[in-house]
């Protein structure tokens, strides 16, 4: 038998009385299943107490173990019992440490297995199976190892003690400030950062007790001492790897994105937001704000599902990215202006809770934020609130626009209605009012807007109405079965893409009063409109499968020319700027405006719409 | 090679100082007796020899092996006996024996039993049940059933009554050494270890003061008394270690006592002194008491 396994025997046996007491406690759930209260559902009575008495009994076990298997010894003079013996420090401490586990669970099992094979089902029921079981292992080991270092260093009233809770707070802030950049790439792999460190953290409890007893052997502030230099030397090596692998894993810049899994173009200018991953980084979505015509690159945090959101005369972005670590659902909006040579990014202070979205003045200069319930503008440039007012509980918002810098419009439903109503935010007079309704089929609304608001189109419905008022202009044969995309064109007519067979889409183009004036065969299962240029050609994205990855393979990105109904110019295996989903009015792009795309490759190209030329994306610097 | 070899040892509690730059070289086979007052740093010292703690400065070597690197393998050679008995009060003595026997390669069980039923201890008796004497007991038992090639011994008779304390002087200690066994005693027990000792230190303040072959020790001090006042022993080249008034006379303790110097100095001061040897309990009040030298 090795030495930790006889320390470990010779420890349980010691423990005799304590599974006397356990003994006594498996019997309680049985006596108050006795109670009359009790007698209408016992077993549920006997699992329920049973299960609470014997978790609570194992993890407080757990935890008066570790205040006294190493440190009561210690402070009791009584490790020199094991340190006149020829057996190692790991011998020693793992052989306590089995003995303290294995009597944490025979407790819970002395407790529990009566009532268990009494009430079958419902324990089962109550407290579930082996998954509870791991639960209540990992707690008694955490309880045991947390008590152990903490019962060490509080017993020992030593000076380290401030020394030693100052670094605890500093490792909860240094794995806060790790984390932290992961999160706003991948949630997913923040978490599974978090999870490593915390087994590392684990691991390091497990293992500096050992060093403690190797250097402090038996006495107690030496012990501590050794212990802390153990924990913290290693704390600080774990903080330092996992730091390394941050900076290591955000710091990609945009050419070494190996895969691009969103671009967004400014309507105006020559900026573009790009996301992806970089080669062997897991999910961790990089983004960028780059000036395609520069090539400068500006790397950003705004997490890869919401992208930025650019004004209209391409002067301004603006984006999200979460508060903390703790509250996931609360982001700050960022911002940082286009038109300036080295404009730094700029943190606004102004909030967003829960999921709503938020929308850019045409000049760039306000912002408009929902909220769960209420809506509010504020101006960029100071941060000032200008207006804000409440827009009900659990109202459904489905889009939200500045028609012009002065006025916020706002489209949302009632809970569970199919009634879509208009309201209009006016900074200057800070008054919300509602301007108007519609009717719609659905209780939910994509909803479109002609590029100077004052039409909008109910997707779903195929309902054209007065951006403002509600009244209802025309009717648009629409049907919600097929995926389809839609734009509201500047001449007035609306082109709809809609499946039709396997592989080929139909743009049907509807004049403004609801009229189909024709429509074109687009060979593609799915198709996305990117946008309209200035001499009225749509760009849009085809694709025959949805998960196609996120490079431009197997997509290709069509000229079109509504009014001629035809086709001018197919690209293959190119993929373009995602839609603006936030804003409802589509996308403008400048006549000859470098776009810019994914390849088959997943890496950034430039293309001109006019001539089709492909060129590679400038180096971003 | 030596049994126990001590260089330079210093051992710091915080800003308090327990043994301070103490060597001490021990030869296989003898019994060392270090001595010292309450606090001396004597137990500080029996903790660092057992490699329990680390000096602050110097280092230690058992059995030609240093004993803060190499402690779990040297235990297995080494008995230790120490001061206040730490065996778990719940487990009885048949289980501390089973618990060693797992534990020591070189265990002997009959020694065992055969010590614990000298002593008429009941094997399944609970050591918080023992008397002081009694764990005591247990643990020399313990200690000698490994058959070690070093014993230390934290004042072993500590609560042992007189009988217990002559058997473990007399048979224990001394049979010990016969058998090349090296004895590290610490102990406020004199009288015995004058007769076993073969070397005593003495331990003031975490200082030591004194090291020396016990023969040499007592041949040197003298206790001298004169009827008359003080006289100038330095002239005669004695050292005092303490003078104190004694009657209408004087009492001084001579610890460089030589015959011939003596006589030739009482023969020309003319003075009346009687001189007595000293026991190995009055040179250690001599020399770690207040006023010692």
């Amino acid at each position: 038998m090795s030495h930790t396994l006889v320390i470990a025997s010779r420890e349980l046996r010691e423990r005799s009385r304590v599974f006397l007491m356990a003994s006594a406690m498996a019997v309680l759930p049985f006596l108050a299943a006795l109670v009359p209260a009790a007698r209408h559902d016992r077993p549920l009575a006997i699992a329920g107490i049973a299960g609470f008495l014997s978790v609570a009994l194992a993890l407080g076990v757990a935890v008066a173990q570790g205040t006294s298997t190493i440190a009561g010894d210690l402070v009791e003079r009584r490790m020199s019992f094991y340190f006149t013996k020829p057996v190692s420090p790991a011998a020693i401490w793992f052989g306590k440490t089995i003995a303290a586990l294995v009597t944490s669970l025979i407790c819970f099992a002395i407790v529990a297995a009566p009532a268990f094979l009494a009430t079958g089902d419902q324990w089962r029921q109550t407290l579930g199976g082996p998954r509870m079981l791991a639960f209540l292992g990992i707690g008694v080991v955490l309880m045991f190892l947390f008590s152990h270092v903490l019962s060490t260093i509080v017993r020992s009233r030593s000076g380290l003690i401030g020394i030693d809770f100052v670094l605890a707070a500093a490792t909860v802030a240094a794995v806060y400030f790790i984390v932290r950049p992961v999160l706003f790439g991948s949630q997913g792999m923040a978490a599974m950062l978090l999870v490593a460190i915390g087994i590392a953290f684990v691991v390091i409890l497990a293992a500096a007790p050992v060093w403690q007893l190797a250097r402090g052997r038996s006495d107690i502030r030496r012990s501590h001492a050794a212990l802390s230099r153990a924990l913290w030397t290693t704390v600080a090596a774990v903080l330092l790897v996992a730091g390394v692998y941050v900076a290591w894993l955000v710091r990609v810049s945009p050419s070494d994105l190996a895969e691009i899994s969103d671009v967004e173009q400014a309507p105006a200018g020559s900026a573009v937001f790009i996301s992806g991953v970089g080669s062997m980084r897991g999910d961790y979505q990089s983004s960028f704000l780059i000036d395609t015509a520069s090539g400068r690159a500006t790397r950003i945090q705004a997490p890869a599902w919401w992208g930025v959101r650019f004004s209209q005369d391409g002067k301004v972005a603006a984006w999200l990215q979460p508060v903390s670590l703790l509250r996931r659902v609360e982001f700050e909006l960022y911002t940082k202006r286009l038109d300036q040579r080295d404009a730094p990014v700029v943190a606004t202070g102004i909030r967003k809770g829960g999921f709503g979205t938020f929308a850019l003045s045409p000049d760039g200069t306000r912002v408009a934020v929902l909220n769960d319930s209420n809506i509010s503008v504020h101006e960029l440039a100071t941060h000032r609130l200008l207006a804000a007012a409440s827009r009900g509980d659990r109202a459904n918002a489905f889009a939200m626009f500045f028609p012009n810098r002065d006025v916020v419009r706002l489209y949302q439903s009632p809970r569970n209605s199919t009634r879509v109503e208009i309201y209009e935010l006016v900074s200057a007079t800070k008054s919300f009012t509602k301007t108007g309704s519609i009717e719609s089929q659905s209780t939910y609304n994509g909803i479109r807007a002609s590029q100077d608001g004052s039409r909008i189109l109910l997707s779903q419905s195929g309902i054209v109405a007065d951006a403002k008022t509600g009244a209802i202009v025309a009717k648009l044969p629409m049907a919600t079965s097929n995926h389809f995309a839609t734009a509201m064109l500047r001449d007035g007519t609306i082109a709809v893409a809609k499946r039709v067979a396997p592989k080929r889409t139909n743009l049907s183009v509807f004049a403004a009063d609801g009229t189909l004036l024709r429509e074109i065969a687009l060979p593609a299962h799915f198709v996305w409109i990117s946008g309209e240029t200035e001499s009225g050609k749509l760009i849009a994205t085809g694709y025959d499968r949805i998960s196609s990855g996120h490079d431009g393979r197997g997509r290709k990105m069509f000229v079109i020319d509504p009014a001629r109904g035809t086709i001018d110019r197919t690209m293959k295996d190119l993929k373009g700027p995602t839609p603006n989903f936030t804003d409802p009015r589509a996308n403008r792009f400048r006549e000859g405006q470098p776009l810019v795309a994914a390849n088959a490759e997943g890496k950034l190209v430039t293309w001109n719409a006019s001539t089709g030329a492909v060129t590679p994306f400038p180096s971003p610097r | 090679m030596t049994a126990i070899r001590a260089a330079n040892v210093t051992i710091r509690y915080g800003k308090r100082t327990a043994v301070d730059d103490v060597s001490i070289d021990i030869a296989p086979g003898s019994v060392y007796a270090l001595l010292g007052r309450n606090g001396a740093g004597k137990s500080s010292l029996v903790r660092a020899l057992t490699g329990q703690i680390r000096p602050d400065r110097g280092r230690i070597e058992l059995l030609g092996r240093d004993v803060w690197s190499d402690r779990a393998a040297l235990m297995e050679r080494v008995g230790i006996v120490s001061e206040e008995p730490d065996a778990p009060p719940e487990m009885r003595v048949n289980e501390l024996a089973w618990f060693h026997s797992r534990l020591y390669s070189r265990w002997t069980q009959s020694a065992f039993d055969e010590r614990v039923a000298r002593f008429g201890i009941a094997r399944n008796a609970r050591i918080g049940e023992l008397s002081k004497g009694q764990k005591k007991q247990v643990t020399l038992a313990l200690a000698l059933a490994i058959s070690p090639e070093l014993l230390v011994l934290d004042d072993p008779t500590l609560g042992l009554d007189v009988v217990a304390r002559k058997s473990l002087f007399e048979e224990v200690i001394a049979h010990m050494a016969d058998f090349g066994i090296t004895v590290f005693i610490t102990t406020h027990d004199l009288a015995p270890v004058e007769a076993v000792a073969d070397r005593v230190g003495i331990l003031r303040d975490g200082k030591l003061v004194l090291d020396e072959e016990t023969e040499t020790l007592k041949s040197r001090f003298r206790r001298i008394r004169f009827a008359s006042q003080p006289v100038a022993l330095t002239t005669a080249n004695l050292i005092t270690a303490t003078v104190r008034k004694w009657g209408s006379g004087t009492e001084a303790v001579i610890s460089n006592y030589d015959d011939v110097a003596f006589e030739r100095f009482r023969d020309g001061a003319q003075l009346n002194a009687d001189v007595s040897p000293m026991s190995l309990e009055e040179i250690f009040i001599a020399v770690s008491g207040e006023e010692g030298a």
